[in-house]
């Protein structure tokens, strides 16, 4: 399906030349900054620079296509910008805030489920999947090819795309699988001390048993059938132990095992479909035996019903890494992975401080859901941060700490994961910070208002630091230099007003009060939202902003909707969001009721058919 | 150092089978495999090329013509190559030229269009099938069956490469691993290939995708349109796995023995590493016939090999590429900093070459080598540092069996209108026994473009 260029995501392009910050109260800093006395040592500069009208925009190197590959459903409003007459009307969702908050209503009769196209397993699901299977098996590696990760989301249905390499390696694990099986028969096997006496009756109990579980619910008489005459055909061709060999090949090959099958038509969900609704957005993981009974005795067709048994699954120690990476994808942590720093300009930078400071922000998020009842407050302003003795440097603290150790941090400098030195060392760029990477993580993945990427054509970068230009200009002044005017005014001075508001961390997320010699200016301004617009002074001040904004909990919602549904952000329906949306406010922002409120929510419970 | 040279007959004598009967035809595939293979190579690189540095010049000072040229710095390591080369200049990516869909960052745009040649389905996403899904559903449909229809493979795992796409949207993935590699075209393992034992493991692995085969079409009819689409997508893997599997027991191989994986943490070395071992991987794949299409994604190459430091100022060499190409930039005119940028391409020249060697290290039957028979073409997503999709920097090594002579600078004509490499797709098809008449965006496309033979 092809994006119609109505579609298409723009910003609001100012008619003047220059941006004026100014505007923006206290960004008064900033332009006294870029404009004041100071002004006409850079002027040489500037006959080089051209900014973005020839061609300069933007940081590509290190720009991650999903973060700017996100679409803005609808042009911003604010009063201080005109409207756009044809800026596309909003078609969806939170994901497009900006301008009204929807009105909370839900979708009313053939809409209730949210239109969900088949979904296969992700690799972490499957993994899981078959280790509960057969927990008492020594499981084979297992080498499927990476999901397709779609605005950051690795469990995208749209986006599954089945592919030669990963038919083939289900065929691989799936015999594999089958191979440590027909090794530890007695270990699977039901009726191990039948098996010789009564073949049939022992593989019609597997087959009850294993493959119904692999189905994740109960077999269809002809369902079953076909499995025993499977077996009985190999039996005879091939002995006992291959046979059911092949009973497990064919299970985990099958389409009902692999992907989440679920009715094509309108109304409530299955039982054992809801059932693993649930399972793999609580657990990443198939149902247990008292989800299945659940779905078996019809509880979960009731709101009581499915709340219970979603109570219950948090409760369960499979709910701790399945939540932990919700958040992994929703913040985008897979960025702390890989983080190269320059070794001439930070020699102490190496892998150890690197996973320190990714388990440290992992652990933040950890304690924020299972220790402050998810608070989405608490995840922007929290002033804990986990450190060890290779990341104590990086905040400024002494002493010697025995791994990962919770510390209460400068509240001035540190509060919420916007503050984490892992997510701004992520955000930046080998030699540099980088405002523009963490401006538009702050829109994409809390406000679900991501910039279009810079237009076709348009190239180059941020103006050069002072080892070529002579000058000594802050990463914020040079930033500021290339966006001042033109294409790139229109995006950046949103995209900068946010990430300004960052530059007292520097390329490894540490804190520092001057840059180059001069003092640092992290005022910032937040416009184009719905309800958090204005100035802020610092990454501390923008999390507590952030924090209280409809706009952003809307936007928390819908990630964690989108997660739980496998969809994309365009098909995402407003009337299924809203309720959901309300709740999570009503909620105290708490993230863990979120969860709740999604698996009950009409939504959740019911089909929708593929089309939105 | 030159690559080993694979000695077909006697590898496979070692393992007891007779290399004549075991690559011996039979049945309906004899016509489309008894002849020495076609192979097609799509050597992927990233930021184009520094165009001054990438052209060929003249001979005594005269500009270069189609036979009359040396080649130019970024090419110098393949200077042993020069016969095997044909050299394209003036190529658009079109299709990006008539996109009116959503934008998109530059190499993402770049990137979808370079092989699929049409608009866009999404800001993110290709809008259709690539040319090497082209061939390779080409090639099965002419009746070829190899254990692999083809091969997605790239060296760096941190990058996300939207360059293979089986159709709209629907984006393959690359594997990283040259060892997973490994797995896939050696299932069976480096020895013991013929062992009964795996025979019967073959037929059982056989009668289960049969029995999974009727599981997809029992569901299908029960499905919405959208998702029915999917799963016979993965039905007619699966079949199509069913029958490769034959091929996987009939055909013994030599299987190379991978070096050993370099740590991540010194990336000029990993990438090296992981390049030589994909490289050694392709040569077996060919050599075996295990595969005839690849697509080979170097990107890209670790900013240490080019001799990148900050003394430029830039953020990193992604930063100093696209400077060096914006003629308003001082570094444009700086001659360090342009060295650093030809340095870089020169890299990639270089694990061209290496490729190369591995290929024309394989002896075919009639004493010519499957660099011969192979058409390897250096391709990439965008033109030049700037972003510009005009004037690829692209050239063909090898001779695709006939359909391609090298030696060549072929210059294509920009009037009265500019060619879309669309028609370099076409005509790779056609080289490869697709007749299409046209690939990609249609209004683009004119068809296949001339003077490749």
């Amino acid at each position: 399906m092809k994006a119609s260029s109505s579609s298409r995501s723009r910003c609001v392009q100012l008619p003047e030349r220059r941006v004026t910050p100014v505007e923006a109260g206290q960004a008064g800093r900033e332009f006294r900054a870029l404009h004041g006395p100071s002004w006409a040592r850079w002027a040489p500069a500037l006959l080089w620079l051209s900014a973005c009208t020839t061609g300069t925009i933007g940081e590509p190197s290190t720009l991650d296509p999903d973060v700017f590959g996100r679409k803005v459903d609808q042009a911003p409003t604010s009063s201080s910008t005109p409207s756009d007459p044809t800026a596309p009307k909003s078609p969806t969702s939170a994901s497009t805030a900006g301008g009204q908050a929807p009105a909370p209503q839900a979708c009313d009769g053939a809409q209730l489920g949210a239109a969900a196209p088949i979904a296969r397993l992700t690799n972490r699901e499957y993994r899981n999947t078959l280790r509960s299977l057969l927990p008492r098996l020594s499981l084979p590696a297992v080498n499927l090819p990476a999901d397709v990760v779609v605005e950051g989301f690795d469990n995208n249905a749209k986006a599954q795309t089945p592919s030669a390499a990963l038919i083939e390696q289900y065929g691989a694990s799936a015999e594999a699988v089958s191979e440590s099986v027909m090794a530890q028969l007695h270990d699977v096997l039901p009726c191990a001390q039948t098996a010789d006496s009564d073949p049939d009756g022992c593989a019609t109990q597997f087959v009850d048993s294993f493959v119904s579980r692999a189905y994740r619910r109960p077999l269809q008489a002809a369902e079953r059938t076909r499995y025993l005459g499977l077996f009985q055909t190999a039996n005879t061709e091939y002995g006992f132990p291959p046979a059911i060999g092949m009973l497990v090949q064919a299970a985990l090959q099958s389409p009902h095992f692999l992907y989440r099958v679920e009715s094509s038509t309108t109304g409530p969900l299955d039982g054992y479909a809801l059932a693993s609704r649930l399972s793999y957005f609580f657990w990443d993981d198939m149902p247990d035996e008292e989800l299945l009974d659940a779905a078996a005795s019809g509880a979960l067709a009731s709101t009581a019903g499915v709340e219970t048994q979603a109570r219950r699954m948090l409760t369960d120690p499979k709910a701790r890494p399945a939540v932990a990476s919700v958040f992994r994808q929703w913040l985008r942590f897979d960025k702390m992975e890989r983080m190269p720093k320059s070794s001439e300009l930070f020699p102490d930078w190496n892998d150890q401080v690197a996973s320190s400071l990714r388990s440290g922000a992992e652990r933040f998020v950890e304690r924020v859901f299972w220790d402050m009842d998810g608070s989405l407050e608490a995840l922007l302003t929290d002033t804990g941060s986990y450190v060890d003795q290779h990341t104590a440097p990086l905040y400024g603290l002494q002493g010697q700490l025995t791994g990962l150790t919770l510390m209460d941090t400068n509240a001035q400098q540190r509060s919420g994961i916007l503050t984490q030195a892992g997510l701004l060392a992520a955000f930046a760029h080998e030699t540099t910070d980088s405002p523009i990477l963490r401006g538009v993580f702050v829109m994409d993945r809390l406000l679900c208002s991501a910039p279009p990427p810079p237009p076709p054509g348009v190239t180059g970068s941020i103006v050069e630091t002072p080892q070529t230009t002579g000058m000594t200009l802050t990463t914020r002044d040079r930033v500021a230099l290339t966006h001042e005017s033109g294409e790139c005014a229109a995006c950046h001075r949103s995209i900068d007003g946010f990430g300004f508001g960052f530059s007292h961390y520097d390329a490894l997320g540490r804190w520092r009060d001057t840059e180059f010699g001069l003092p640092v200016n992290a005022a910032g301004w937040i416009e184009n939202t719905r309800d958090a617009n204005g100035t802020f002074d610092g990454a501390v001040e923008l999390g507590q902003r952030l924090a209280n904004s409809a706009q952003v909990s809307e936007c928390a919602s819908a990630q964690w909707y989108r997660y739980a549904l496998g969809l994309g952000a365009a098909d995402v329906a407003d009337c299924s969001l809203a309720p959901i949306a309300q709740a999570f406010a009503n909620s105290d922002g708490s993230l863990k009721e979120l969860m709740i409120t999604i698996a009950t929510s009409d939504a959740f419970r019911n089909a929708g058919g593929t089309q939105p | 150092m030159s690559p080993p040279r694979i000695h077909r007959r006697s590898v496979l004598q070692l393992l007891g089978v007779s290399a004549l009967a075991s690559l011996a035809p039979r049945g309906s595939r004899a016509a489309a495999q008894a002849a020495i293979p076609k192979r097609v190579v799509f050597f992927y690189t990233n930021h184009g090329s520094h165009r001054p540095a990438w052209l060929p010049v003249g001979v005594g000072g005269a500009a270069p013509t189609e036979t009359a040229f040396e080649l130019g710095k970024i090419h110098q390591p393949l200077a042993a190559y020069k016969k095997d080369l044909l050299l394209i200049d003036g190529l658009d990516m079109l299709s990006s030229d008539i996109q009116s869909g959503p934008a998109a960052n530059a190499h993402i745009r770049g990137h979808c269009h370079s092989m699929t040649a049409v608009e866009m389905a999404d800001s993110n996403l290709a809008g259709g099938t690539s040319i090497d899904q082209h061939i390779a559903e080409a090639l099965r449909q002419a009746g070829v069956v190899t254990a692999l229809p083809s091969l997605e493979i790239g060296v760096d795992p941190n990058i996300e490469s939207r360059i293979s796409f089986a159709s709209s949207a629907q984006q393959l993935p690359i594997e990283d691993n040259p060892q997973n590699t490994w797995n896939r075209l050696f299932p069976n393992g480096a020895t013991n290939q013929t062992m009964p034992v795996q025979d019967t493991r073959a037929a059982r692995k056989k009668s289960v995708l049969d029995f999974v085969a009727e599981d997809f079409a029992a569901l299908a009819p029960k499905l919405s349109r959208e998702d029915r689409v999917k799963l016979e997508a993965h039905a007619d893997l699966v079949r199509d796995l069913e029958k490769r599997l034959s091929v996987t027991a009939a055909v013994s191989c030599n299987s190379p023995t991978l070096a050993d994986a370099a740590s991540r943490s010194d990336e000029a070395a990993y990438y090296q590493a992981t390049g030589d071992n994909f490289m050694r991987l392709i040569q077996a794949a060919f050599a075996c016939d295990r595969t005839r299409v690849v697509t080979f994604n170097m990107e890209a190459i670790p900013d240490e090999l080019c001799g990148y430091n900050s003394s430029f100022g830039t953020t990193d060499m992604h930063d100093l590429i696209h400077k060096v190409a914006q003629s308003s930039d001082p570094l444009a005119k700086d001659s360090a900093a342009v060295d650093c940028v030809v340095r870089f391409h020169t890299e990639y020249s270089k694990q061209f070459a290496k490729l190369l060697g591995y290929l024309a290290a394989i002896p075919e039957s009639d004493g010519t080598t499957a660099l011969q028979h192979t058409m390897v073409l250096w391709c990439g997503e965008i033109a030049e540092g700037n972003h510009d999709l005009h004037r690829l920097p692209w050239l063909i090594a090898g001779q695709g069996g006939g359909s391609v002579r090298t030696g060549r600078f072929l210059q294509v004509p920009r009037s009265p209108e500019a060619r879309g490499h669309n028609d370099l797709f076409v005509a790779l098809a056609n080289a490869m026994g697709s007749p299409i008449t046209s690939f990609g965006a249609a209004e683009v496309c004119k068809g296949a473009l001339p003077g490749l033979s």
